[in-house]
């Protein structure tokens, strides 16, 4: 059975108005996305009005180095990862984005690299 | 009369002439006496009725088959399944399979943020029929909206009845309200997902 996994998200998806957009980490380079929990749907930077990048023949390659942002060793973004990315930081601190904490829709089974909750929620 | 299970042929014969006399008379005993007595046409509908397999309500002539609908949910199959309307739904997300994705909406997950779409129905022939129906209505135009993004198209279709509820955190805290209209988002034929919502 799935385990729960917490993502940490900054807003909701402009395409299918419903998902959050999930910080994902590549399992490759380590470049970090901010994916749609829903349709999947990513964008490369804090610029959500650009058009998204979509999935390519049932995959979602990393734009940085074309590993697959679904299959693993990808996973939601710890904190650690996130305070060491200086566009996502940058947008927190302007409030363009802003970070909070959720529960990700399609956990991966399994998946012992998701970030721990830390005590006071964002 | 009976003999080694048999009828004798002159039993068989007897019974023949009686359901003729029968069938003669009974127009002119229903007429005369005023009492409902069975005619050749309703012995022959009966036998029909009650030989013929009914489909649920729910279930149009053009559903899923649900054998091809559980070999994807219920194994890591990767092969693409075509709806009777023409929605194709392949592998991806990360769920697996966009049909894995889309079923993963017919229970709430209260912790999600913001708004889960749940189905009413949990059985996936019913959820892929009711995706089939509004993917029809959008492509004859009738109460939707549509809108594009690049290479997809998001439509925004209202059944007019209600088909599922909003869950999620958001749902949840509005006591979980009754949604009639359906999201659908695909890629030319390619199904990507759908949910019940709220505009």
């Amino acid at each position: 059975m799935p385990t729960k996994q917490t993502m940490y998200y900054v807003g909701f998806c402009r395409v299918c108005k419903t998902g959050p957009l999930g910080l994902r980490c590549c399992g490759q380079c380590g470049n970090i996305v901010l994916l749609c929990d829903e349709c999947d749907a990513v964008w490369s930077d804090a610029d959500l009005a650009a058009p998204p990048q979509y999935a390519q023949g049932g995959d979602l390659p990393c734009p940085a180095c074309e590993a697959s942002l679904i299959e693993r060793p990808s996973h939601w973004a710890t904190e650690e990862q996130i305070q060491n990315v200086d566009w996502l930081q940058e947008a927190i601190h302007t409030g363009a984005l802003e970070l909070k904490q959720g529960t990700a829709f399609a956990p991966d089974a399994e998946d012992d690299e998701s970030p721990e909750r830390p005590a006071s929620g964002g | 009369m009976v003999r080694s299970g048999r009828l004798s042929v002159r039993w068989l014969v007897g019974l023949v002439v009686l359901a003729a006399v029968y069938l003669l008379l009974q127009p002119v005993l229903v007429r005369s006496l005023g009492i409902d007595l069975p005619g050749l046409r309703d012995l022959t509908s009966l036998v029909t009725e009650s030989s013929t397999t009914k489909r649920p309500a729910w279930q149009k002539a053009d559903a899923p088959a649900t054998g091809e609908l559980d070999q994807i949910l219920h194994s890591n199959s990767r092969q693409t399944y075509e709806s009777p309307a023409g929605l194709r739904y392949t592998r991806g997300s990360q769920h697996g399979h966009r049909l894995k994705h889309l079923l993963a909406h017919a229970a709430d997950q209260a912790d999600r943020p913001g708004q889960h779409g749940v189905f009413d129905s949990a059985k996936p022939e019913e959820i892929v029929a009711l995706v089939d129906e509004a993917y029809r209505q959008a492509q004859a135009g009738r109460d939707v909206r549509e809108e594009r993004e690049g290479e997809r198209t998001i439509y925004a279709v209202d059944f007019g009845r209600r088909i599922g509820y909003i869950g999620g955190e958001s749902g949840n805290r509005r006591n979980r309200p009754a949604a009639r209209h359906l999201r659908l988002v695909i890629e030319g034929h390619n199904f990507v997902t759908a949910f019940p919502y709220r505009p």
